[in-house]
């Protein structure tokens, strides 16, 4: 498969502007740890209100980025800027308009969740009791936590911690919410309770989560980046990523003689490859075409031809996220 | 949001952003744990409980304090300073050893420290609550608690003003202790160093009498010198040297900046 690898086009060219668009802009953004490189010349750019899907193996450097951005460490080379604020410089304020849920989120085990969300809420306000007791009761309704708020968070489950840790970033309702794998180590009830909260902040928060899990990432991300080795691949909206860069690909299942009809599509002009994928009774035809009209006309009455063969499928084929990771990351591994 | 309204944004900017509500969770940590609770029991048993033990046992023997005074022999004096100035470093020890390592190798610093939470008040709140809850149970309390004793044997109690001055002294004493431990806590990723050079130096204060033969004047630069102007300042003897103060101050500064330094060089 032909990976969309000309969505690399613009990483590189981030100006050192800050540009209202963008909430998160890094150049260059670079990570040694001794020998070891974590992260070489990040260039990345979250658009303002998306949800940001930052994908990579494990090791990829996801982690490593999201704590640069938070001032947690700092960077070995290069730099960057979250609100148009200097992370290196400035951390301390950026930190004020961001939300943070840690891979493995700690929190201090003498306090129930309604203590922990009071904590964190007075960091970035003060004011009347009743309205800090307010908005810690609504965060904590916001992720179903209200029935277990006063409870010591030592007995709480691998969801409800999650759903915490969510809470706990977004009690001040940040104008950017980084969240390092929300949804790793959970069943998939947790996973569905994680993104659905995720997917509800859309509307006033920008949410720049890092995962590994492709099907989330396909049912929430707008945007994505594909990160391998410390190194970014590609950054792109998702439904570019997903539409690919190599041309069309139909696929088509038939039954009986497909020898007849792979001669004919193969003759093309328009047809640059046909792989052929055989089965028990039928063989499946996956063919790459330079003329997307063409082949629409055409394909089907070019395969039944001269009788002998039935086709049981036709269609465009949908390129999957993992289609294109997998692809990605293989042929980037393969090349060093 | 109708809350909203009534919310005021913190300021985020400072060196010090932060440092009140973190001041309030540490607090938090000696009320809420009961911790206070613990430590004052403990320490009463083992400072206290001592010289109640020691009067109980000499009850039968008539002692007398010089007439006309309120200060109990300076034997009962010598006791209890030699008793907190030798145990409540190791309590100092014990009490905070933890407090900045524990918190990097659980991730709560990573934590807390992705809030506007400058590292300065991550550390400057630790060192002040425990600065402060430690004199309250591990010097005060004892002193209060000395004096009570003294009286319910009837042996005469050290004059407030002097035992005052004598707790000062003694609390000056455990700064040293608090900040090396801290700072110590900066630099080391582990409990092991941050416990042993500590005790290590503890016990090298002790050893060092035997290099007085070369060096003299030696044991005017050694913490528990302070300890033993402590007792003189109980028993109402004016201060004999400044030397001791000046060195424990230094040292304590060197090494509250020593942390913040490292502290700010710190990758979670």
């Amino acid at each position: 498969m032909d990976t969309p690898r000309t969505l690399m086009q613009g990483v590189g060219t981030v100006n050192t502007g800050h540009n209202e668009d963008y909430v998160i802009e890094t150049q260059g953004l670079s990570k040694s740890f001794g020998e070891t490189v974590a992260l070489r010349d990040l260039n990345l750019r979250v658009p303002r209100n998306s949800i940001f899907g930052f994908l990579g193996p494990n090791g990829a450097g996801k982690t490593t980025t999201i704590k640069l951005l938070l001032g947690l460490i700092q960077p070995t080379a290069g730099g960057g800027t979250v609100f148009g604020r200097d992370i290196s410089r400035n951390s301390v304020e950026v930190r004020r308009r961001i939300g943070y849920l840690a891979q493995v989120p700690s929190y201090y085990t003498h306090m129930t969740a309604r203590e922990i969300l009071r904590f964190k809420m007075r960091f970035y306000y003060s004011g009347p009791r009743e309205a800090i007791e307010e908005r810690v009761a609504e965060t904590l309704g916001m992720v179903e936590l209200d029935d277990k708020a006063d409870r010591p968070i030592k007995g709480f489950s691998g969801g409800e911690r999650q759903r915490l840790g969510i809470a706990q970033a977004q009690v001040h309702r940040p104008d950017l919410l980084i969240l390092d794998e929300p949804a790793a180590n959970l069943d998939p009830m947790g996973r569905r309770d994680v993104l659905n909260i995720m997917d509800g902040l859309r509307e006033h928060s920008t949410v720049f989560y890092s995962t590994h899990i492709l099907d989330d990432v396909e049912r929430v991300s707008d945007t994505v980046a594909i990160l391998n080795r410390g190194e970014l691949l590609a950054q792109a909206p998702i439904g570019e990523l997903l539409a690919g860069g190599g041309g069309t690909v139909y696929t088509m299942t038939i039954k009986g003689d497909h020898q007849s009809a792979y001669s004919r599509i193969s003759a093309q002009e328009w047809v640059s490859n046909v792989n052929v994928v055989h089965g028990d009774e039928r063989t499946r035809l996956q063919i790459g075409v330079s003329d997307e009209g063409a082949a629409e006309d055409l394909l089907l009455r070019l395969a039944v031809a001269e009788g002998g063969a039935v086709v049981t499928e036709f269609g465009r084929r949908r390129y999957e996220l993992e289609d294109v990771f997998v692809d990605m990351v293989e042929g980037d591994n393969g090349g060093k | 949001m109708a809350s909203d309204q009534r919310l005021t944004a913190t300021d985020g900017s400072g060196f010090l952003s932060g440092f009140w509500n973190m001041l309030g969770k540490e607090n938090g940590r000696w009320i809420k744990t009961r911790r206070w609770l613990v430590q004052s029991v403990v320490w009463l048993l083992l400072l206290n409980g001592l010289v109640t033990m020691i009067l109980y046992l000499e009850s039968d023997v008539t002692i007398q304090g010089p007439p006309g005074s309120d200060l109990g022999p300076p034997s009962y004096v010598n006791v209890f300073f030699a008793l907190m100035g030798s145990m409540t470093p190791f309590g100092v020890m014990v009490l905070t050893q933890s407090d900045i390592v524990g918190e990097k190798q659980s991730g709560t610093a990573e934590w807390v420290l992705s809030s506007p939470l400058s590292r300065d008040a991550f550390l400057l709140s630790k060192l002040l609550t425990n600065a402060l809850w430690i004199f309250g149970l591990l010097v005060g309390l004892q002193g209060l608690a000395f004096n009570v004793v003294l009286a319910r044997f009837g042996v005469g109690t050290v004059p407030w003003p002097d035992l005052a001055r004598a707790l000062g002294m003694e609390c000056l004493h455990l700064v040293f202790w608090l900040t090396l431990t801290m700072m110590l806590g900066t630099f080391f990723s582990g409990r092991g160093p941050v416990l042993g050079i500590p005790i290590a130096l503890l016990i090298l204060q002790d050893l060092s009498e035997l290099a007085t033969i070369w060096v003299p004047s030696l044991p005017q630069y050694m913490p528990k010198r302070l300890t033993e102007m402590a007792t003189a300042l109980a028993m109402g003897e004016p201060l004999s040297t400044w030397v001791p103060i000046a060195t424990v101050v230094v040292c304590s500064v060197v090494f509250v900046l020593a942390a913040l330094w490292r502290f700010k060089r710190e990758e979670f």
